[in-house]
């Protein structure tokens, strides 16, 4: 325990270095803040950048509810550029120390590989989802100010099921970072992944039922209409995977043949 | 502390590069690891540390796995690597901390090594700005830092200058006084400094175990060694003649003349040689020494 929060530390402190705990949050703000606004004012864009001719625009976007425009931030920000900047952004958790030799320098001292690949995993998991929350937020003040109020229950609990999905998403990057050293194969396994598990979504109702990302699908729900669907086992079957995922990592780094 | 290997075997998918290898060191041996490029030197001192597994064999110290005595051992790589953007105190005390040192003891300890290793001013500098042989340094500051009664130093003074080289040599020998050392090196007459045993290995296996003794046991041997100005050939004529001459063997640039009795032969040899005013270099009593051996057993075989 005392290791672990050793390299907890460590973990805020090179976010800190590295200006993470600045910029990553400022990604989340701007994809938070486009929703609302692009929605708001597409109309107004339309008409300004060569008018709407011969363009036949489906007439329920433009009356989308206050709800829609704060899950579509979800659905289409977050859950699409968003995934591929927290990809990108810590893939090399594990990575790193492999590839520069500082794992073993750290596994060679007393510590565990439970200790190591947890304080990977929550620091990072910490990192994403204070930046996706303010995002969030930000997204949510811009819908509340440029369209209607929000019940906040709603607001909550869609984000409560949403950080679910995230927790898989940087659990399944902290597999690949420990499986791959190069980046790039790194970077289109994980997304490609990610990509097939939304796809995969509403195929049948079984398979709904076992993938982590129809957890996504539910908190964009809660927001619309304040209900989701047996929600406790996406919530378990989600937690599960990571779970799962978490513990295949320290078994790809427990296995030390090269 | 005490280590014992027993039979360890180690393949890279199909290269095996640890063949059979089997070896004990008892406690407070400063131990030299020898061997060419290759030859498996790190591969062992990775797989004492725990960084890789051996396919099959035994590694044990003071008897118990090595995962549980990871306090006990000290460990620098060839390369030592850390934290680049933190300060040099400030990766000293994460290690520290890791091996839950109090934060007392710790600060103590950290300034005395420093010193030690001389980086006392260097404490606030960034890791990314510090030079090879600092880095070198560091790496040894951080070895021991937790104070392990066994330090495993994998070609600790191959990147340092000639005066790193001699300040880190001379830290190894006061270490060596109450630890055990493993130590890893291709530069034979600094092992031949520090090291009171010499593990030598080839292709992943061990051709020699000898140690100070059995070197310096060899230095009375009726061996004269010449080494000429210019090339005689005529020295060997002249010296075969002589009936306690033995032996004449040519080793690259000198002669080593075997003879019945060293003490009462090289006055012999010396007065023939000054009376046919052979120019010579040096004249010396051989001994075998740690290349020699070295060379003996991995290059000609």
């Amino acid at each position: 325990m005392k290791q672990y929060k050793v390299l907890l530390k460590k973990e805020w402190k090179q976010f800190l270095m590295e200006w993470k705990i600045i910029w990553f949050p400022i990604v989340f703000i701007l994809l938070g803040l486009m929703q609302p606004v692009v929605t708001y004012y597409m109309p107004l864009l339309m008409e300004t950048f060569g008018g709407s001719e011969g363009i036949t625009i489906d007439p329920l976007v433009m009356k989308q509810t206050s709800g829609e425009v704060l899950a579509s931030t979800i659905g289409s920000q977050f859950d699409q550029l968003g995934v591929m900047v927290i990809v990108i952004s810590i893939m090399g958790m594990i990575q790193m120390d492999r590839k520069d030799g500082m794992l073993d320098i750290i596994l060679t001292k007393p510590v565990s590989l439970i200790s190591y690949v947890l304080s990977k995993y929550s620091s990072h998991l910490l990192l994403v989802l204070f930046s996706i929350s303010v995002g969030y937020l930000i997204s949510y003040g811009y819908t509340v100010f440029l369209f209607d109020p929000i019940p906040i229950q709603n607001v909550l609990l869609g984000f409560a099921y949403y950080s679910f999905w995230i927790a898989f998403i940087v659990a399944l990057v902290l597999l690949m970072s420990a499986v791959f050293k190069q980046t790039a194969i790194l970077a289109i396994s994980s997304i490609g992944i990610l990509f097939m598990i939304h796809m995969m979504k509403g195929w049948n109702r079984i398979l709904d039922l076992l993938l982590p990302s129809t957890i996504s699908a539910e908190a964009m729900n809660q927001i619309i209409t304040g209900q989701g669907s047996e929600i406790f086992i996406h919530i378990v079957v989600t937690v599960l995977w990571s779970i799962i995922l978490i513990y295949l990592t320290v078994q790809k780094l427990s296995i030390r043949k090269e | 502390m005490e280590l014992v290997m027993q039979k360890v075997n180690k393949a890279f998918k199909e290269k095996k590069v640890i063949n059979n290898f089997s070896l004990h060191i008892h406690s407070g041996e400063c131990v030299g690891l020898i061997g060419p490029n290759g030859a498996g030197k790190s591969t062992i001192m990775k797989m004492i540390t725990g960084i890789l597994q051996q396919d099959s064999g035994m590694i044990k110290l003071n008897n118990k796995e090595m995962t549980k005595m990871k306090k006990a051992v000290g460990y620098l790589p060839q390369y030592p690597t850390f934290y680049e953007w933190m300060r040099v105190k400030e990766s000293l005390i994460f290690m520290g901390q890791l091996f839950e040192i109090p934060d007392k003891t710790l600060q103590q300890r950290i300034k005395e090594l420093l010193h030690t290793v001389g980086l006392e001013n260097n404490e606030e500098d960034r890791i990314v700005t510090l030079s090879g042989g600092m880095k070198q340094r560091l790496g040894i500051a951080q070895a021991l830092l937790h104070k392990p009664t066994f330090v495993i130093l994998d070609e600790p003074v191959s990147a340092l200058d000639p005066v790193g080289r001699r300040e880190i040599i001379q830290l190894i020998q006061q270490i060596k006084n109450n630890t055990t050392v493993l130590l890893s090196t291709h530069i034979l007459s600094d092992a031949e400094e520090i090291c009171d045993r010499f593990v030598i290995l080839k292709d992943g296996e061990l051709v020699a175990d000898t140690n100070n003794e059995d070197i310096f046991g060899s230095r009375f041997q009726n061996t004269l060694s010449i080494e000429l100005v210019n090339e005689d050939i005529y020295i060997e004529e002249l010296l075969n003649k002589q009936t306690y001459v033995k032996n004449i063997k040519k080793q690259h640039d000198r002669y080593l003349i075997e003879v019945t009795d060293i003490d009462k032969n090289k006055f012999d040899v010396m007065k023939i040689i000054n009376e046919k005013r052979i120019n010579y270099k040096k004249i010396e009593i051989y001994r075998e020494n740690l290349e020699d051996i070295f060379l003996n057993l991995v290059v000609k075989k």
